[in-house]
């Protein structure tokens, strides 16, 4: 039989391969995932049975890897939003085949970060009473309302691009997967029939959400950077703290974005959607916010380095040259200079060398949640020696389960629901004439080609 | 584009003539209920609160008053010129000791610790400190449930029922004067029998933070804390800023003259937190200490027997 | 013999007016008194004035430091407490401000020690405080803003969530839509796009 096939056909084959066909390392990868859960929920239960005693945190230096990761992942989900949203306001065309794995990112990292902050609490049992306690004053409470907030946001606007998808697969798929996935996808694509009413409600909420999430994802990662800034600690009293932390989180965001893509395009082909255009485009994006980055460390450390306050000092020494130092300069040397000149340098600037800039920036924005907390603690306060913290094999248990459990949700995902946005995939590749009736896009009008055009 | 092929989705029923459309309107009405039913949401804490507060401060003793009926402000004022870190009586200080026995402060928790601070000319001089009391105080301001809290008295107390250990009240502090439960308490345990307040901590709740809390149950009785009592100088004062007077178990003093006049000052003043605890400056002089003698030795935990289980952590 | 009578008929009566004069003063070589209201309200401030004379000629007594003390007690302590010392001026009198803050009947003991005199000079002054006892001490922490206050993070907040409920609204009326459009009825009403 002649295959004769449609960009259309082929893109929807693409699309539902993932879902049909299950190969034996995808099971071998989940298995290993769900090792690695496991031996961090065994740690998890040490800690639960012998208290915080367990981890290698003290009074003196009282939060460390769990905060690091919950800041840490909560910075990566501002994929999403920059992505989907900035990028969708803006009519970036070329988003398209990417804007599903960054909104997924988003809300797998959302989970995956509020489950440090419990992980973190000395009386987990205790929860509940931020909820009916709660103070409207704490920066804890903002943290709460804000993830809270912007998760709901992004299942939001996570789901509402993928009815027209979920509608697809219910519609391709009867008969060739298990029957709770197809009431799964029937229930989910609401009912979608593609008629004008319905693309008319779907693009009025796509527009309202993806404008509402924009300042919400803003005001997340500043009141997480709020933790630390309300307090009268040297390292922490700054007012940058918002803009410098939103900063990096979409920088974070980005370069997690770009490693996700690459492995999905490789274990799913999906070459023909997401080109290397895609990644140098990610990539000039990552470039320019490690230079804002650059400029934030270069604002921060020159003001404060110039006036050399009680504290200040210490903190310059053991940051600069001594204890951090190791930290500081791979963040700074290996995580901002060396990818922005991977990307602005043209015989890098290709798919493996943004890539590896991309694993870079992401160890390094660890590496830098870990110095912000762990160095933020250990500036003396009275006349006592400065005390040292390393974390032990519970923590690091936990965390390396926190980030099995952040790809296991990833893998999931990926068998379940449509890797790409179809729809608007389609109409970037198709162009105008076979997009449904006028007035489904978002702002009414036909779409265009922009910026690189089709592909 | 869907509507235009044929749709192999699950059979579905057409609606019979009795069976009811969600028209628009009905859209409208849900939109409608549901924001009625969901728009208090954010503010639902609020009224819980408000609701459950009958009693405004949680497990503690009614408010100190002084005769007339005036609230009580505490205060307290260290003469650094007497502290010479218990040097004089070859103990380790007295301060920190009483008040360890006296709360079973656990292993290695000193609520009241003395600081050995540098001299600009080469000498120490020692820096009894106990939460400062704060008026403005970073830990309340942070906390996400209220367990640390403000009294109409001024002190500063922890609710340990009410913690869910988050520690940013720690990470808030700038004194250094929080400790936290990490493991088991390492306490005797002959107190465990002890019955719980906020004003007398006592049992150690694991997971929870503790810190001086100025032993206001004991003041309501006119009796002064362990750290006053104990001194073997008499360094330390406790006092009434509302009834203007103060005493550190010797003499009784007003309070308002011998801040001015012996130029009190207070710990960090510039970060603004308004501490209630002031300091005289001094070395121990009026005590015999020469200023370059320099060492104290060290705090001990009494306890002969822990609790089960029970193993103490470095700070 | 009468001259002898009349001096110390003389002395007897200067010695019982000067008695009688100084309250419980001794009789020494300077005669101390206070002057000051007896009736005072609790917060208004006083100046006690200590008068200081010599014995003999009842001159002012310049220079000498006279202290004022009253009995207070104080988390189980009880004893002398140091209101304060002042100078006497030209006028042999001495000014301490006192503010009384609680509310009855105290006494105040003034002192002087003449030089080379083992017993000092006292004077006591006894007043009564009367007023409604009102609390003294504020304290000053933070600056009110009108207006700022936690009341406009939650509008904030909820003005969010009704707008995500707009949202999900959407999604039911897309579900409606839906099974509407199964016999494939239009919609009867245009509705701008994305209108909220």
């Amino acid at each position: 039989m002649e295959e004769v096939t449609t960009p259309r056909e082929r893109l929807e084959r693409t699309v539902l391969a993932p879902v049909t066909g299950t190969s034996r390392w995808y099971y071998a990868w989940v298995a290993f995932l769900l090792m690695v859960i496991a031996w961090g929920v065994y740690a998890y239960s040490r800690q639960l049975h012998d208290g915080l005693i367990v981890t290698g945190m003290r009074d003196r230096i009282s939060w460390g890897l769990y905060i690091t990761t919950f800041v840490f992942f909560i910075g990566i989900s501002h994929a999403g939003t920059l992505i989907s949203a900035i990028l969708r306001v803006s009519q970036a065309r070329w988003r398209t085949p990417i804007t599903r794995m960054a909104e997924f990112i988003t809300v797998v990292a959302l989970v995956c970060g509020a489950m440090f902050v419990v992980i973190d609490l000395g009386r987990p049992d205790r929860v509940l009473n931020v909820i009916i306690y709660g103070r409207w004053q704490s920066p804890i409470i903002w943290d709460v309302l804000a993830i809270t907030t912007y998760l709901t946001a992004s299942v939001a606007y996570l789901f509402l691009p993928m009815i027209p998808d979920l509608a697809l697969f219910r519609d391709r798929l009867a008969g060739r997967v298990s029957g709770w996935r197809l009431r799964l996808y029937d229930l989910l694509s609401v009912r979608w029939r593609g008629t004008a009413a319905q693309w008319r409600y779907m693009g009025g909420a796509i527009t309202t959400a993806m404008i509402l999430i924009i300042p919400i994802a803003v005001s997340v990662h500043t009141v997480v950077s709020w933790i630390f800034a309300m307090t009268l600690r040297e390292p922490w009293n700054s007012t940058i703290f918002g803009a410098f932390f939103v900063a990096g989180a979409i920088f974070s965001g980005v370069g997690t974005l770009i490693v996700v893509m690459a492995v999905l395009r490789k274990v799913y082909h999906l070459e023909e959607y997401i080109t290397e255009k895609h990644f140098v485009y990610l990539g000039y994006l990552m470039a320019a916010f490690a230079l804002i980055m650059i400029y934030g460390n270069i604002s921060e450390y020159l003001t404060t380095g110039y006036k050399m306050e009680e504290g200040a000092e210490f903190h310059f020494r053991q940051l600069f040259l001594h204890q951090f130092a190791g930290f500081y300069w791979f963040y700074l040397i290996g995580g901002l200079v060396t990818p922005g000149l991977l990307i602005l340098m043209p015989w890098t600037r290709n798919i493996r060398g943004i890539v590896v800039a991309a694993v870079l920036v992401v160890a390094a924005m660890w590496v830098e949640r870990y110095f912000i907390v762990v160095a933020g603690f250990r500036v003396p306060l009275m006349p006592y020696e400065p005390s040292a913290y390393a974390p032990t094999w519970v923590e690091l248990s936990v965390m390396a389960a926190g980030f099995a459990l952040f790809a296991l949700l990833i893998t999931i995902f990926v068998k379940v629901f449509p890797i790409l946005a179809v729809w608007e995939v389609a109409e970037d590749l198709e162009g105008p004439e076979l997009a449904p009736e006028a007035g489904r896009l978002p702002f009414g009008a036909a779409p265009e080609p922009a910026g690189g055009g089709n592909r | 584009m869907e509507d235009k092929e044929q749709t192999r989705s699950l059979p579905r029923s057409p609606a019979g003539p009795g069976e009811r459309r969600m028209g628009r309107r009905g859209v409208l009405r849900l939109l409608g209920v549901g924001a009625l039913g969901i728009a208090p949401l954010p503010i639902l804490p609020s009224l819980l609160r408000s609701a459950l507060s009958g009693r405004l401060v949680r497990s503690r003793g009614p408010v100190a008053r002084t005769p007339d009926g005036r609230i009580r402000q505490w205060s307290m004022v260290i003469d650094l010129r007497r502290c010479d870190g218990c040097q004089s009586v070859d103990r380790p200080p007295q301060c920190t000791a009483a008040c360890i026995e006296g709360h079973f402060a656990p292993e290695p928790m000193e609520w009241i610790q003395v600081f050995e601070g540098d001299l600009p000319g080469g000498g120490t001089q020692f820096i009894p400190t106990p939460c400062q009391q704060c008026q403005n105080p970073p830990c309340v301001n942070v906390c996400p449930v209220a367990a640390t809290f403000s009294t109409p008295e001024g002190t500063v107390l922890i609710d340990q029922e009410r913690c869910i250990g988050c520690r940013i009240c720690m990470a808030a502090c700038p004194y250094d004067r929080r400790f936290f439960n990490w493991g088991k308490a390492p306490v005797p345990p002959e107190s465990q029998m002890a019955e719980y307040s906020a004003e007398h901590q006592v049992p150690a709740k694991r997971g929870t933070v503790m810190k001086c809390d100025f032993c206001p149950d004991m003041m309501r009785d006119g009796v002064l804390p362990y750290c006053v009592q104990a001194c073997p100088n008499q360094a330390i004062y406790y006092g009434d800023l509302e009834e203007d007077v103060a005493s550190n178990g010797d003499e009784v003093i007003v309070l308002s003259r011998f801040l001015s006049e012996d130029q009190a000052y207070r710990i960090k003043e510039d970060l603004g937190t308004k501490p209630r605890v002031y300091y005289i400056a001094g070395h121990g002089e009026d005590v015999g200490r020469d200023v370059f003698k320099k060492g104290r030795l060290p705090t001990r935990w009494p306890w002969a027997e822990k609790v089960k289980g029970a193993r103490t952590w470095k700070r | 013999m009468k001259y002898v009578m009349k001096a110390l008929l003389v002395s007897v009566v200067m010695g019982a007016a000067m008695f009688a004069l100084a309250g419980t003063a001794d009789a020494t070589h300077a005669t101390l008194k206070v002057v000051a209201p007896t009736n005072l309200t609790a917060g208004d401030s006083v100046d006690i004035q200590a008068v200081l004379h010599s014995a003999h000629g009842g001159e002012a007594v310049p220079g000498a430091t006279i202290t004022f003390f009253m009995d207070g007690s104080f988390g189980g302590v009880e004893g002398k407490v140091l209101l304060g010392q002042a100078v006497t001026d030209e006028n042999g009198i001495a000014h301490l401000s006192y503010l009384p803050r609680t509310v009855g009947e105290h006494q105040v003991r003034v002192e002087y020690l003449t030089p080379g005199e083992s017993e000092p000079e006292v004077a006591t002054w006894s007043h009564d405080v009367s007023g409604a006892p009102h609390q003294f001490y504020q304290s000053t922490a933070g600056v009110q803003i009108p207006g700022l206050n936690s009341w406009v993070l939650m509008a904030v907040v909820g003005m969010v969530w009704a707008i995500l409920l707009s949202v999900a609204a959407r999604v039911i009326a897309i579900a409606s839509a839906g099974s509407e459009a199964g016999a494939g009825a239009p919609a009867s009403r245009s509705r701008a796009t994305g209108d909220w």
